[in-house]
């Protein structure tokens, strides 16, 4: 298990990724490693070029300007989920980076590079897509931004051409009084999700303003719908409520039949997950129980 | 101050938290080391119709490549213990026969460029029909794997004890089910290695590799390496990085090396892949049990009528087929049963040869018989832990001879019983669960195992793969050996050299205690060689690391040769002071007498027997280096009758399992689990401990977690770490519980029987017995996945 | 930008255990077989060169990582403990004598990841930001000990610190 010969490029500025993507066949990039080297050494990748982006500039920045947060590609998942953990509106994010392997693999693996490699049962695709966040990408044409519902097309597949490189996500910030859960279901912790969960709800006077519910693991990428418009207003998630967004969410799921569930226990999870990080995400959101 | 019996933490930790293990990786015993790597079939079966392997020449570094014709004339197919042999090779002649077989060996500068040129190598197969149902393989084969076994059947025996028939037929209850053991494997997180050197001027071989025995496979190595035995050296590392026994399987690439060496000119190291290691080195014997067992109306086992087909893989390889004889002589577990019949089949199909695992051949067994006392239960309306004591061997029935001819040493099942049930409230939590029903999606429930647990495995049982006649033929073969030797140098340092191929049980540290405590000296002034070579250390066929032989024979060589330095130094202080050796003893390293300390010490005394040997008593001879073989009682041959002895010592163990089932999702939560052992005397219950913690692991993960897949193209689906879900520390219940009785094993001078295995046998049948009793379905299969457990929800509900 | 040439053999210079090394690699060479074959730092133990058993696990500038993930030319300049450089440090010494009283270590294959990853953990745990102790332990295999030793030994790392903190 040792990796075929490759070219190695140190690539110094985004403009020296583009290029070398333009001219390169077979080129990859190379971020965090921690699913292309395991792939590489299988031999199940075989780049002929492998170009790091350990030394361009700017790509391991987190900033917030004018109610966004953007997280540059190189930015490690360990990282992203500490300065998280304590930022209310933004619930679900830390919790779900936390499902993502394990602390060995998220203090390496980057953000950029997980969204990018479209696995679809990932966390942080299924974030991105809860958070309604987007993908800055750069190529020969110039800078794109792209919605995370566009970017995510097939599994393992994404809108970024050939010769794009991406730069970076774009979170925008929740209003305050809001509030998110993950829920994971896998055989043994830190494994792939078998199906995961993701809610996020904004709240105004103990009312519903806003949310977000999705599910990885049950289609070829993640998926997530708007808070139904009949339930905005609402003053809390009960049980009916949680069916009918629900049923929302179920048209988009295609779950696989596989060694480890079968599509109807996918569906299941999706189910007993949803309820339950909807209730979790209204109480962490402030919501009442009255 | 007496050591054995003692918590003493380990001497081999210091060398291994500190990063200075030396494992079979980290060693370059020779010089000029050439890499190995190793083309495989991507087929499950297929004809070689043509091998191009020039394109590799042509790559920097490669020294040179090797295919299964080129090896052919050096090597013989390895012998196996069976009426028909298939021809087995190390590397694939004409025909691969499953994926992953290898096919060509190249060897170059680095593992790197190895890996290179095994990519260029061109191979063009003609694929044949797959077999891989085990009972379609034997009874209506889609293909014959040897031309030898149109059936696929490597070794078929039918055994009768008593008149199964007339009791079965007279028993008020049946009880007829069919089970399926899947594959699974030990999975250690060092993989195989070897280091091979074929030295051309004398034709001698040494190998360097992760082996540990049993030593009787040195013997079927020379055989395939077509040299008298002691041209063939074996030589294992100080560490080994895990087996739970499937290590010992690493033989096939110890003599493809080694040959490889021989056609190559050069010494050369193969560490073995993870990838390689899960698709191609070896694994449990999948196995589908047909059991019938009769009931009497108040719950007494009358008989057991039980067919068995093992899936041994694609050839049937040494010491296959013992997975089904390993547990021969304990057959009805802790029942008093005296009427059996068995039927055995070794079926080969289109997967990987299998070997020794961890609980070799008894959760095979163990599964199906446990979960049959449950069902029965169940039907009588009877507690299951009462229908079993019901059927217990009574305390006052040992030495219990079983009817095929096992010999239970010594054991107290009731009382084992009743600690496993207080320690797990067993009466409250069953009522807990009662109520639990019917309130939601989770479900509580409780199972049980009783296992006899059998260790200090018989040469002899093997043999039982013959019929006698055919045994009557050969010469027979019995016993299970061990070896130490204990040696005392000039300054009165101690060395001992054992033969038990340890790969971290902690054997130093124990051989310690034991000289220790004969010579009552510090455990700091004794060093431990754990490492083996054939070439000088003493050791017998049976020598090496495999069914929890260490405790009941190991340790008890050590203990022996221990014995005789003592015996000859009493002898020499005796001789010096004028006195009878009986009337002396050791206290801390010197010899006293009734009326107090002399000034003789061990060190004295060794030193005595090396600077002046000139004027040694007659009859003392010179140096201390003494060395003991011990022989465990009771390993005799088999009978005419096919009565065997399989293991020469039985211990015993109860688990109690509480399961939480959620039947929407199909997780099951092990909320607590209580195991309580009898392995008669421990010698150091920190490590007795550690053994059983990693054994319940391995039985958890068996239980809910583990299998080897193959689709019907028999490629392994489960063939990463990701897919083949080892448990990590979330998966083991916090709440675990190990408590011990001490019931001595009477023919063994230490007292101690083996343990390490049981739980593997039991965990399996425990918790499918408290997630049965949880859902109220029977379970028939492992591991229980979430889907698996789902479909049986369904099937109860009738949506199945 | 720099290019390398697939069997260019590339400087790089490591900082490893404290000490610095400049070496000529390929490319392709992975960090434990770098770690292993070119320092003979053999501590670190490979287990699936998949990252998922982490018996490679190192300190790569202080974090916890795979070194059978990472290529050697990408951690150029970077600072690397492997368990040689814990060995050397006494801050641990209470680390070793727990793993050892509490048999946290069978066949030890294991053993150097796992303490690696513990010690990283145990520094950067506080009661306001206790550490997921799963979450460290599922980073690692062990297949001897059912990691039963491994709890205890950190149970009573904690309870010890907890105790000398009070004191």
């Amino acid at each position: 298990m040792k990796p075929a010969p490759f070219d190695f490029i140190r690539a110094e500025s985004v403009d020296d990724v583009i290029a070398i993507l333009s001219h390169t066949e077979d080129a990859k990039i190379l971020a965090g490693g921690q699913s292309l080297v395991a792939m590489m050494n299988m031999r199940l990748a075989r780049p002929s070029t492998l170009v790091t982006l350990r030394g361009v500039p700017g790509l391991d920045a987190i900033e917030e300007k004018d109610g966004v947060v953007t997280v540059g590609a190189m930015v490690v998942q360990e990282r992203l989920r500490s300065m998280m953990g304590h930022r209310q509106e933004f619930g679900a994010l830390a919790e779900g980076i936390g499902y993502i392997g394990h602390p060995q693999t998220r203090s390496m693996g980057t953000v950029g590079g997980s969204i990018a490699h479209a696995d679809p049962s990932a966390e942080l695709p299924l974030l991105l897509q809860v958070y309604r966040g987007s993908v800055k990408t750069a190529g020969p044409s110039g800078v794109r931004q792209i919605a995370a519902e566009d970017f995510f097309q097939f599994p393992f597949s994404t809108a970024l051409e050939p010769e794009e490189i991406m730069v970076a996500t774009h979170w925008p910030v929740p209003i305050m009084s809001s509030g998110g859960s993950f829920r994971e279901f896998s055989r043994r912790r830190g494994d792939f999700a078998i199906v995961a969960v993701a809610c996020h709800i904004s709240i105004e006077h103990q009312r519903l303003v806003d949310g977000r519910l999705g599910a990885a693991g049950v289609a070829g990428t993640a998926v997530a719908v708007d808070l139904p418009a009949d339930l905005r207003g609402q003053p809390l998630i009960t049980d009916e409520a949680a069916t009918h967004w629900l049923e929302t969410l179920m048209p988009h799921l295609d779950p696989p039949d596989d060694l480890e569930a079968s599509s109807v226990l996918r569906r299941t999870l999706v189910e007993t997950l949803g309820r339950e990080a909807m209730a979790e995400a209204w109480v962490r959101a402030g919501g009442g129980t009255t | 101050m007496s050591w054995l019996g003692q918590s003493v933490p380990r001497f081999e930790d210091g060398r291994l938290i500190n990063g200075q293990g030396q494992y079979i990786a980290d060693v370059m015993p020779v010089p000029g080391i050439q890499h190995v790597a190793i083309l495989r079939s991507p087929h499950a079966h297929a004809r070689i119709r043509r091998i191009d392997t020039s394109r590799v020449t042509s790559i920097a570094g490669v020294t040179g490549v090797i295919t299964g014709r080129d090896l052919l004339t050096v090597l013989a197919p390895f012998p196996v213990g069976v009426p028909r042999p298939v021809a087995y090779y190390p590397i694939a002649i004409d025909k691969v026969r499953y994926v992953g077989e290898p096919v060509a060996v190249v060897v170059a500068n680095t593992r790197y460029v190895a890996e290179d040129a095994i990519d260029v190598i061109e191979v063009d197969y003609e694929s044949l029909p797959v077999v891989s149902d085990i009972e379609a393989a034997c009874q209506r084969p889609p293909a014959a794997l040897h031309e030898n076994a149109p059936d696929n059947v490597a070794n078929h025996r039918e055994f009768t004890y008593g008149d199964p028939t007339t009791a079965l037929k007279r028993s008020d209850m049946l009880i007829q089910e069919r089970f399926v053991y899947p594959r699974n494997t030990a999975m250690p997180i060092e993989t195989y290695g070897v280091v091979a050197y074929y030295e051309q001027s004398s034709g001698d071989y040494t190998v360097w590799a992760n082996f540990h025995g049993p030593f009787t496979l040195h013997s079927v190595m020379a055989h395939a390496l077509k040299v008298t035995t002691q041209k063939l050296r074996i030589k294992t590392p100080q560490d080994i990085g895990g087996s739970y026994g499937v290590k010992s399987a690493v033989y096939p690439y110890m003599v493809l090396l080694a040959a490889t060496s021989r056609l190559l000119g050069c010494p050369v190291k193969w560490i073995e892949d993870r990838l390689e290691h899960m698709k191609a080195s070896s694994s449990a014997s999948a196995r589908i049990s047909y059991v019938t067992a009769g009931f009497s109306r108040n719950g007494r086992l009358q008989a057991v009528d039980i067919r068995q087909y093992d899936d041994v893989g694609a050839y049937i390889r040494a010491p296959e087929p013992a997975t089904l004889y390993r547990v021969h002589g304990n057959l009805t577990g802790a029942y008093d049963v005296r009427h059996i019949h068995l039927e055995n089949y070794a079926v080969m199909t289109n997967r990987v040869p299998t070997g020794l695992v961890r609980g070799y051949g008894g959760p095979q067994l163990y599964f199906p018989l446990e979960r049959i006392m449950d069902i029965a239960a169940r039907q009588l309306k009877m507690d299951p832990a009462e229908l079993r004591r019901a059927n217990f061997i009574r305390q006052n029935q040992f030495p219990y001879r079983t009817a095929s001819g096992g010999i239970y040493d010594s054991g107290d099942y009731g009382a084992v019983l009743d600690t496993a049930l207080e320690a797990s409230g067993y009466e409250d939590f069953k009522e807990q669960a009662r109520n639990r029903q019917d309130s939601g999606p989770l479900r509580l429930g409780i199972g049980m195992a009783a296992v006899v647990e059998p260790s200090g495995s018989n040469m002899g049982y093997v043999t039982i793969a013959y019929t006698p006649e055919e045994r009557a033929r050969q010469l027979p073969k019995s016993g299970a050996v061990s070896a130490a030797t204990v040696a005392i140098d000039a300054l009165g340092g101690i060395t001992v050299q054992i033969d038990t191929a340890p790969e971290g049980q902690g054997h130093e540290t124990v051989v310690r205690q034991i000289v220790a405590d004969v010579l009552t000296v510090p455990m700091e002034s004794i060093r431990v060689i754990a490492e083996m070579d054939t070439a000088i250390t003493p050791w017998s066929i049976s020598s090496g690391s495999y069914s929890s032989r260490f405790a009941a024979a190991g340790a008890n060589a050590v203990f022996s040769a221990a014995q005789r330095v003592k015996s000859k130094l009493l002898s020499l202080a005796a001789r010096q002071l004028g006195v009878d050796s009986q009337t002396l003893r050791f206290e801390e390293g010197r010899v006293w007498r009734a009326q107090g300390a002399t000034d003789l010490t061990v060190k004295r005394l060794a030193g005595l027997t090396h600077w002046n040997p000139a004027e040694l008593p007659s009859g003392i001879s010179p140096g201390v280096y003494e060395t003991s073989y011990f022989s465990l009682p009771n390993a005799g041959p088999p009978t005419a009758e096919d009565s065997i002895n399989s293991s020469a010592t039985y211990g015993f163990l109860v688990d109690v399992a509480k399961v939480a089932v959620n039947t929407e999702t199909g997780q099951i939560t092990v909320l607590d689990y209580v195991t309580v052992h009898d392995a008669g005397q421990l010698l150091n219950p920190l490590l007795a401990d550690g053994q059983i913690h990693g054994g319940l692991a391995f039985g958890l993960g068996s239980a809910l977690y583990e299998e080897l897949r193959y689709d019907e193209e028999g490629q392994l689906v489960t063939g990463s770490l990701m897919d083949y879900l080892v448990p990590t520390a979330s998966e083991i219940p916090e709440s675990l519980t190990v408590l011990h009785h001490h019931t001595k094993a009477p023919g063994i001078p230490l007292g101690a029987k083996g343990l390490g295995e049981g739980n593997v046998m039991s965990a399996g049948a425990a918790i499918a017995n408290a997630v049965s009793n949880a859902l109220g379905v029977e379970i028939f299969s492992l591991p229980l996945s979430p889907r698996a457990v789902i479909e049986s929800v369904l099937k109860k509900e009738g949506r199945g | 930008m720099i290019r390398y040439e697939k069997d260019q053999r590339v400087p790089v210079t490591l900082t490893v255990n404290g000490r610095e090394y400049r070496q000529w690699i390929e490319p392709r060479l992975l960090l434990s077989d770098f770690l292993r074959d070119e320092l003979g730092l053999t501590g670190t133990h490979v287990g699936c060169e998949h990252g998922v058993c982490g018996a490679c696990t190192i300190l790569l500038n202080g974090s916890p990582a795979r070194s059978c993930l990472k290529l050697a030319i990408d951690v150029d300049d970077g600072q690397i403990t492997t368990i040689e450089g814990l060995a050397r440090d006494e801050e641990f010494d209470a680390l070793r004598q727990a793993f050892s009283e509490n048999h946290a270590l069978q066949c030890g294959f294991c053993t150097p990841g796992i303490m690696l990853s513990v010690a990283v953990a145990l520094k950067h745990t506080s009661e306001s930001d206790p550490v997921d102790w799963d979450d460290v332990l599922s980073g690692h295999l062990c297949r001897c000990t059912g990691y039963v030793g491994i709890r205890r030994a950190i149970k009573a790392l904690q309870a010890k610190e907890g105790g000398e903190a009070k004191a």
